[in-house]
């Protein structure tokens, strides 16, 4: 029934943009990304997975 | 990934001590660090241009796996000090001031970061169905009814907090670090149970069957653990406060 398995490393897009691009070193390079940006990149994903969400549970409902 | 004619620039993904060897990695060192490095173009990776591709799904999944696939080829080989996506000069000579402005801070970081891996830890509260009740006679038992259901579901989740910190806290001393960030709400964490813990975990890299059992004992019918990593150790790249 479960499918997570311990470090089946079951990696979500979420999993990866919580670690990668709000946690690490922060230097300041030539190019740096801003706080708002990261910020953003959640706002787009929020959107994204709640209309993945809804679709799913409409394919629920249907089945 | 560079033809001719692009404007190339150096991607900082991490740092590890220039003595590790690590087969076909490119490094620029300095002061015994070195920064791995990619050689990216700036039309992809500048500051507008980057601004942009991140609003791209396609592209930002392509790139936050890539940096992590780099990294994670790293962990178990050398101490790795994992920088944050998007850390990009314009030439060799800004990585080498970067490595040269922040060695006391790199090095010390290496020197914790060494041996050790970081574990991903989740706790949900598992939507468990309640029990059918008797149909209310009365809009007087309707709202008692109503009433036992939310005192229930208040139990259900104190009692499950605590249960949860005492999982961390029995986590958190079989580790070197612990950080509790904030558990992620349902739409980002794509499930309808309630999130309750979003921790990490700093552990020896000996260590990680025994934490992992630890972690897998805690989980009962009403709390799922779901571990994962190993990671490098985003999250423990500054020193932990004193506790």
């Amino acid at each position: 029934m479960s499918r997570d398995l311990p470090l089946e490393q079951q990696i979500t897009l979420i999993e990866l943009v919580d670690r990668v691009l709000s946690k690490g070193v922060v230097v300041t390079g030539d190019i740096t990304l801003a706080v708002a940006d990261v910020d953003l990149v959640y706002v787009g994903l929020r959107v994204l997975l709640a209309s993945v969400g809804t679709i799913e549970r409409l394919q629920g409902q249907a089945a | 990934m560079i033809s001719s004619g692009v404007e190339a620039a150096w991607y900082v993904y991490g740092v590890v001590p220039a003595d590790a060897r690590l087969e076909g990695l490119e490094v620029v060192s300095e002061h015994g660090l070195s920064a791995i490095i990619g050689r990216v173009d700036l039309a992809e990776f500048g500051e507008e241009p980057l601004r942009r591709n991140l609003e791209n799904r396609a592209w930002l999944e392509q790139a936050v796996a890539s940096h992590d696939d780099m990294l994670s080829g790293v962990v178990g080989a050398a101490p790795l000090v994992p920088f944050r996506f998007g850390t990009v000069f314009r030439d060799e000579a800004g990585v080498r001031e970067m490595l040269h402005a922040r060695r006391a801070e790199l090095r010390g970081a290496l020197d914790r970061l060494r041996g050790h891996v970081e574990l991903g830890v989740k706790v949900f509260l598992v939507d468990t169905p309640r029990g059918e009740e008797a149909k209310p006679a009365t809009g007087r038992d309707y709202l008692l009814q109503k009433q036992r259901a939310r005192d229930a579901a208040t139990n259900v989740q104190a009692e499950a907090l605590e249960q949860v910190r005492a999982l961390h806290e029995h986590l958190a001393s079989l580790a070197d670090g612990a950080r509790a960030n904030p558990p992620q709400p349902p739409e980002l964490s794509g499930r309808r149970d309630a999130m309750l813990l979003n921790a990490a975990y700093l552990v020896s890299t000996g260590e990680q069957p025994e934490f992992i059992a630890a972690a897998d004992d805690h989980g009962d019918g009403r709390l799922e653990v779901v571990v994962t990593g190993p990671w490098p150790a985003y999250n423990f790249v500054e020193p932990e406060e004193a506790e």
